[in-house]
């Protein structure tokens, strides 16, 4: 009985026991809805570009590899100290992490914004010229019909009239031909 | 206590290399896409190679391969090693590169293109 653990330290351990039980849990839980992808990582390094479309984005996959690359250094040395003890973190690897985590939030950030409407205000440029383009095009056909309708005007009016000629001169030549004397 | 401790660095081990093996398998597999990592899009809709970004994934592969290396190759390290304020230096400047690149090829290549 000399050699047992005081009560509190018993709550520890028992404390202990359930965390790593907890987390194991948890972890597993994790692992196995990305594998069956519950959790979908496909979009882990996707940026969007344009409207359905999107791309890797470097600001998220440098972030990704500095943070594999720092945990993975602080378990090997929490695992190597012994006892188990956590260690000092250098200003410098804090510094690395923020330019890091820094750049993915501005990369975000700027596209997000898409522009600030400069991509909108070019867009909307082009649309204008288009735009001007076809009325300048609509208003050619225009001339091109409007002169197409005088055209077909004034050969009604040439039609009319040689119909008018014609009609006199059927006229004329049934008033010329004498007629005919009655038959015995 | 011992016994919790050995259990806790096991599960913390293995959680860790699932979890990162989970990603990179991924990757590996193309789930997780990296297609479009060295590109940049243009105004037009298409996409065209990018500089900014080969330099910022160079310099990213260094400093944390060399990192990797420093904390590996050391036996027994107390604390994480730390790294030159040259080092960071660099790499900030290669962050702002990529930074700058990306602003002037959503801000200000829309409006060269079309200036009025």
């Amino acid at each position: 009985m000399a050699n047992s653990p005081p009560p509190v330290a018993w709550l520890e351990i028992l404390a202990g026991y359930l965390i790593l039980l907890f987390m194991a849990g948890v972890g597993l839980r994790l692992l196995y809805k990305m594998y069956q992808n519950e959790i979908d990582l496909a979009q882990l390094l996707c940026e969007p570009k344009g409207k359905n479309d999107c791309a890797a984005s470097m600001s998220r996959f440098q972030l990704l590899i500095f943070t594999f690359v720092i945990t993975l250094s602080l378990f090997l040395i929490i695992v190597g100290n012994k006892p188990l003890a956590f260690p000092p973190i250098p200003s410098e690897i804090l510094m690395l992490l923020g330019i890091s985590a820094s750049t993915y939030a501005v990369g975000k950030g700027i596209a997000a914004s898409n522009g600030g409407g400069a991509t909108a205000v070019a867009q909307a440029h082009g649309h204008a010229d288009a735009a001007q383009a076809s009325a300048a095009g609509a208003k050619g056909n225009a001339d091109v019909a409007q002169s197409a309708a005088a055209t077909a005007q004034s050969a009604l009016t040439a039609a009319q009239k040689a119909a008018a000629d014609a009609q006199k001169a059927a006229a004329d030549a049934a008033a010329a031909v004498p007629p005919r004397p009655p038959q015995v | 206590m011992d016994l919790l401790s050995r259990l806790a660095v096991i599960e913390c081990g293995g959680l860790l290399l699932s979890f990162f093996g989970m990603v990179l398998w991924k990757i590996a597999v193309g789930e997780i896409s990296l297609a479009g990592l060295l590109t940049t899009k243009e105004p037009g809709g298409g996409s065209t190679f990018s500089p900014a970004r080969l330099q910022l994934l160079i310099f990213t592969v260094v400093v944390a391969g060399n990192y990797l290396h420093a904390v590996l190759a050391t036996p027994r390290p107390q604390a994480l090693p730390t790294l030159p304020n040259s080092v960071i230096a660099v790499l900030g400047g290669s962050h702002a590169v990529y930074l700058g690149g990306k602003a002037l090829s959503t801000f200000i290549q829309p409006l060269l293109r079309n200036p009025r």
